[in-house]
């Protein structure tokens, strides 16, 4: 069990939400993911999406990106960590974005997989999602490939991760994500 | 065969299999907790069906939401469907994605490339 104040972290979080001032904040969460809560926010999402004006096409694509996120802060996340989550939008651009504490070791899988992304195509982004659909398996140490995979091909590359290191063993671990509106 | 029905959920999908009916449908969200407790059972039941099918089976997937773990176990489905089609079962999936909805359409595509079974991707024109 970690053993320190997060205050810092939110503060953190929120004060990176304030430098988006020229999006509207939708949603904003901040404590422990489990299915039972994720359902409620998908809920809550689905049903607050439908009153805006973007097509059904840019509503699903980021519900689908949603999911992905949060399970795999689920999933691979510290339990028992308050996590977080938001979501900003403007008329040409949709930002997800979260923020969850993991382990030194998993920033290291996470920079090396998300390397591996840079610059590929749709097509051979395409390509890597069929391999692992069919030869990878869904958990992995350091969260999932399988699921970075479909985020870059969802968002055309447009996910960034940053990490802040809280001291030798913890990290902060933020996901940026946009969605281009046509 | 006694018929497999599953109500929808916020985060599974709708699902009927009813051979004397000659309905084999998988519709709506799936992003379920666990998505071998939910798949296991209609990977199970469609083994046995194909143990003995109708003489056609066509089967309908119109799926709104598919996150990759639920994505994985279709594959399992998909690989059932191929077993039983490479032992002369007269099958075809076909696979119902929203106009514009490019991801749905994509994954179909995917499927239907590592499935050797007949796939057809069908658009659902908006009203």
């Amino acid at each position: 069990m970690l053993n320190r104040n997060f205050s810092d972290y939110v503060d953190y979080f929120s004060k990176i939400i304030d430098n988006y001032s020229l999006f509207d904040l939708k949603l904003l969460y901040e404590g422990r993911f489990n299915h039972e809560i994720i359902k409620s926010i998908l809920y809550t999402i689905e049903q607050s999406f439908y009153k805006l004006p973007y097509s059904r096409a840019i509503q699903k694509k980021v519900f689908n990106i949603m999911v992905e996120v949060i399970q795999n802060i689920e999933k691979h996340g510290i339990a028992d960590i308050n996590s977080a989550l938001s979501i900003l939008m403007c008329e040409k651009q949709i930002i997800l974005l979260s923020g969850n504490i993991i382990l030194e070791e998993q920033k290291q899988i996470l920079i090396e997989q998300k390397s591996k992304l840079e610059g590929k195509t749709k097509h051979e982004l395409r390509s890597l999602y069929k391999k692992q659909l069919v030869d990878g398996v869904i958990s992995y140490k350091g969260g999932c490939w399988i699921r970075l995979i479909d985020i870059a091909r969802k968002t055309n590359g447009q996910h960034y991760l940053y990490f802040y290191n809280l001291d030798k063993e913890y990290i902060v671990f933020i996901q940026k994500i946009c969605i281009n509106i046509k | 065969m006694k018929p497999l029905i599953i109500e929808p959920r916020i985060d599974s999908p709708k699902v009927i299999l009813d051979k004397e009916k000659n309905i084999f449908e998988i519709k709506g969200k799936s992003l379920p907790e666990n998505v071998n407790v939910f798949y296991q059972p209609i990977i199970d039941w469609f083994t046995e069906y194909f143990k003995n099918p109708n003489i056609e089976t066509i089967i309908t997937l119109q799926l709104d939401y598919l996150n990759t773990a639920s994505s994985k176990a279709i594959l399992s489905l998909f690989l059932v469907f191929e077993d039983a089609y490479k032992k002369g079962a007269k099958l075809k999936v076909r696979w119902y994605y929203e106009e514009d909805d490019e991801d749905m359409r994509d994954i179909g595509e995917e499927y239907a490339d590592i499935i050797q079974i007949p796939i057809e991707i069908i658009e659902i024109k908006e009203q």
